[in-house]
């Protein structure tokens, strides 16, 4: 059979059919199962409500917020600028700020204790000026989750200032308006979608954290140990064991499809409007 | 972790079948890992056309891993609780304790917080601990326990302390190496490969527990291997690579399923 | 407002170098695109900073590298236009325009109102631009740019993406602002029809420099140099050897300088047929090479027989290609014997009326006024004057 003939299309398309559907059952089977399992197993819903629980989500909730604003109020600007500046190495600038998107967060573990560990290049003169030590503390899992969360932020970013047309600043400027006034009125609303788009990312790459905090800012319930490292811990413990893990994973997947669903309600008009 | 890696060999594993070798999983517990190492190594040399994937991490999750299904043929627990876990759901019988070890504490060689057991419970110790259902963390905590009955408010102290809960003896063992921690308990024997980084301070022998590695063949066994390596690790070759890693050789208690009371 | 502008930067693959004026006029920037004509723009409203020049409206400096001073774009207070608009497209059309303003919302909207009215987009105050036809748009963004009370208008090309019927609708509407406003306008175009259109005066860019700033008409009949005659659509440009001086060259002489035809007459040969142009003050010595440029519309047709008139300013042709546009016709024709080949833009009725459509053989008549004399610029890599008019 030549790709001329009219068969061809056909056995491509039960082909691309064929594909398709085990691509798409690959996705969704392992959530169906979370789901089997909660639905046959009774203690998965008594335990959702137990301390430990409450004590890794809440943690994660409020971790991951901290770390998405940090990496907004940092990434920002830095953000900007390399979306606006043409100087020499930039493509250099932009690689290290996705570096560590595409390393394993182990190593952004390893990599924060030789930077903020108690012998760090950081943290030991830290240390012995203060004696505040990151490692184990709340903090620390706000640095590791900053670390390999912003990139997200970042990148997506950069291209939604990208994306906003230099001339439209330039104009703004003959008008009379200042740089920041600029950036205020034209540049970040123009930019909003991505920048949202980003936020979501970041948070819940940092939402998801786990090599890096466990890691660089050990587990500890209520100080440290956040949701993925919760679920890694009940599905090693006798006491809570697969219940316990399936039980946090449902609601990390509630949480995640309730951000999802917001995101697109809340940026959906603008887009349209474009 | 280890549960991630258990998946990765599962898979590995399914994807071997087939091909002329054959396989045997070793899940063991990550205080074994270096003696296993060997162990495995020997058993391939004298037994011939099989290899041993080596499976680590802590017992509970290794026990969490073969309690779902994971494929492991041989299971070697830190202690028996978590072996009594991976036996429940009828994937073997009967257990045999192959080795015994001691708990110590071990310290930074450059911090001066802890020197004694007793300095555990000071105040502003950074103490890691392993997970309450990790065997290294069940027996230390067993261990504040007993020294609890004799200074009341010792636990309360020493826990206080508490800094991180880890998930295994070995990554314990790299925060006290690395100066994160004021102090870890681990085995006498992972202490040994830490070398000049870290400080041993001996558990008192009134509270050390006994720790007892428990070992057992699971599953439908129809090459042998399983219980070959079982036989290799309490006979005189094992027991002798096990010595000399620090293991004080034991092939005396036999269990089975249920039967018997998790050994303190 | 009197804007006055000299400039020089190296950019990219050439060295810019222009000087213009402009006041209550509008000054058409005319060239291909890359001739330099939208960074001129970006230098007067300050988006851009030229290594040397000065740069001054009325009696402000806007740039001088002399003294160090460049305005940023915020204080130098000009109006400017690109050609993709740049309309805000989260703002209203009144948010546009009211960007420029400062002050209180009614201060803001007594500005914004009567611009919106003369621009007759009041009707649309409150929709998104997105939603806004082309030459809706178009009123926006010139209402936007004159918001601030602006004596000087840049406009960059504003025209361009309009159709044709829409953009004869801005450039009167354009030329009724300049009207009432009093604005100095600065306009930039490679549209040859638009430039002749707008322009009180022309510059013409080619490779960073002005080949020519003059009054529009000047720079249409009279280009001084052949590389002018080609940018403004001269068809005809003939390369001739001086021969001579007419028989009122004598008399020219003690006028020496006076433009147009009251000077002499100078004889050029031009592919074999004699050519009588005027001097217009530059007498090329007997025997020098020149460039002879001669509109396509000049040119006459007669049916008369060749012996019954005079032979100077004459070619016997025949039409060899015809091209009809509409509005007209393009004809080239080939000389009968000697003299050059010839394109001539004739009006549909003229056509008509003659018949031309019906016989080849014509004269030609390239009358004395219409002809303009170019010095032969060096270094142009021109073919060969015999090579030229084959």
């Amino acid at each position: 059979m030549s790709l001329r003939s009219p068969r061809a299309d056909l056995v491509a398309l039960a082909l691309l059919v064929g594909l398709g559907g085990v691509f798409a059952l690959f996705f969704v089977l392992p959530f169906a199962g979370l789901v089997q399992r909660a639905a046959s197993d009774g203690r998965v819903l008594d335990l959702a409500g137990s301390r430990e629980v409450r004590a890794a989500l809440v943690l994660s909730l409020w971790t991951g917020a901290v770390s998405t604003a940090l990496a907004v109020v940092f990434g920002t600007p830095v953000a900007y600028w390399l979306a606006r500046t043409n100087v020499r190495g930039r493509s250099i600038l932009e690689a290290l700020v996705d570096l560590p998107i595409v390393l394993p967060p182990t190593v952004a573990g390893v990599a924060l204790l030789t930077a903020f560990g108690a012998r760090g290049l950081v943290g030991e003169p830290l240390e012995a000026l203060t004696g505040f030590r990151f490692t184990f503390t709340t903090a620390a899992v706000v640095l590791a989750q900053v670390l390999v969360a912003a990139p997200f932020y970042v990148r997506a970013a950069r291209a939604g200032f990208a994306g906003v047309d230099a001339q439209l600043e330039r104009v703004a400027y003959t008008l009379g308006a200042s740089r920041v006034e600029t950036f205020v009125r034209i540049t970040l609303p123009q930019a909003r979608p991505a920048l949202l788009a980003g936020v979501v990312l970041c948070w819940a790459r940092a939402m998801g954290e786990l090599g890096a905090t466990l890691i660089f800012a050990g587990s500890l319930e209520g100080r440290t140990r956040t949701m993925p490292l919760a679920i890694l811990d009940a599905f090693e413990r006798t006491s809570l064991g697969l219940s316990g893990a399936v039980s946090m994973s449902l609601i990390l997947l509630v949480v995640a499809l309730a951000v999802l669903v917001v995101f697109r309600l809340a940026t959906a008009p603008e887009v349209t409007a474009r | 972790m280890g549960g991630l890696v258990g998946v990765a060999l599962a898979l590995g594993v399914l994807s071997a079948c087939g091909s002329e070798r054959e396989t045997l999983v070793v899940s063991a517990a990550s205080s074994l890992t270096d003696a296993f190492t060997e162990l495995a190594a020997a058993f391939e040399a004298e037994r011939g056309g099989v290899q041993v994937l080596l499976n680590t991490g802590a017992s509970s999750a290794l026990a969490a891993q073969i309690a779902e299904g994971a494929p492991a043929g041989v299971f070697a627990s830190a202690n028996v609780a978590q072996m009594e876990v991976a036996l429940a759901e009828g994937r073997g019988d009967v257990w045999q304790v192959f080795a015994l070890n001691r708990l110590v504490v071990v310290a930074p060689a450059r911090s001066e917080a802890v020197r004694a057991f007793d300095d555990l419970a000071a105040a502003g110790v950074r103490l890691v601990l392993a997970g309450a259902d990790v065997p290294v963390g069940d027996y230390a905590r067993s261990a504040i326990a007993v020294a609890d009955a004799e200074r009341p408010g010792f636990a309360a102290d020493v826990l206080a302390n508490v800094t991180s809960e880890e998930a295994n003896v070995r990554s314990v063992l790299a925060k006290v190496e690395l100066g994160e921690a004021d102090a870890g308990i681990v085995y006498e024997t992972d202490a040994a490969t830490a070398g000049e980084a870290v400080r041993v301070v001996p558990v008192p022998q009134a509270y050390a527990p006994s720790v007892r590695y428990p070992i057992a063949a699971l599953g439908r066994d129809e090459a042998g291997h399983a219980a070959a390596f079982v036989a290799f690790v309490l006979a005189e070759d094992g027991q002798r690579i096990l010595g000399a890693y620090g293991f004080t050789p034991a092939s005396g208690a036999v269990g089975a399923s249920g039967a018997v009371e998790a050994g303190r | 407002m009197r804007l006055a502008y000299d400039a020089r930067m190296r950019v990219g693959a050439f060295d810019y170098e222009a000087a213009f004026e402009a006041e209550g006029e509008v000054v058409v920037l005319f060239g291909h695109s890359g001739a330099g004509k939208s960074l001129t723009l970006q230098a007067i409203a300050g988006l851009l900073r030229p290594e040397a020049g000065r740069i001054s409206l009325g009696d402000r400096v806007l740039f001088d590298s002399a003294g160090g001073v460049h305005l940023p774009p915020q204080a130098r207070g000009v109006g400017y236009v690109v050609q993709e608009l740049a309309l805000f497209p989260h703002m209203t059309v009144g948010e546009n325009v009211a960007f420029a303003v400062q002050g209180p919302r009614d201060v803001r909207a007594a500005r914004v109102r009567p611009l919106l009215e003369g621009l007759e987009i009041a009707d649309y105050e409150d929709r998104l631009p997105g939603t806004l036809s082309g030459g809706q748009r178009q009123r926006v963004a010139l209402a936007r740019a004159l918001a601030r009370d602006v004596p000087l208008l840049l406009l960059d090309e504003p025209f361009s993406a309009l159709d044709a019927s829409l953009r004869r609708t801005m450039r009167a509407e354009l030329l009724r602002l300049r009207a009432e406003m009093g604005l100095t306008v600065v306009f930039v175009t490679h549209d040859l029809r638009e430039a002749h259109l707008l322009a009180d005066r022309l510059a013409v860019f080619d490779h960073g420099r002005i080949l020519q700033f003059d009054r529009r008409e000047e720079v249409f009949r009279h280009p001084r140099s052949r590389r002018v005659a080609e940018l403004t659509g001269v068809a005809n440009i003939l390369r001739g050897v001086v021969t001579g001086y007419g028989p009122a060259a004598g008399a020219a002489v003690g006028s020496a300088g006076a433009p147009g035809s009251a000077g002499g007459l100078v004889d050029v040969q031009v592919g074999g047929a004699l050519l009588r142009a005027p001097e217009r003050g530059w007498r090329p010595g007997v025997g020098s090479t020149v460039d002879v440029a001669l509109r396509a519309e000049r040119i006459n047709l007669r049916r008369g027989a060749p012996r019954e008139i005079a032979d100077v300013n004459l070619v016997q042709a025949v039409v060899e290609e015809e091209h009809a546009y509409g509005a007209g016709f393009t004809l080239r024709f080939r000389a009968l014997g000697a003299g050059p080949a010839l394109e001539v833009d004739l009006p549909s009725r003229p056509y008509e009326v003659l018949g031309v459509g019906d016989r080849k053989a014509w004269t030609l008549e390239l009358p004395p006024e219409d002809l303009h004399l170019m010095p032969v610029e060096e270094g142009a890599g021109l073919p060969s004057v015999a090579g030229e008019d084959a």
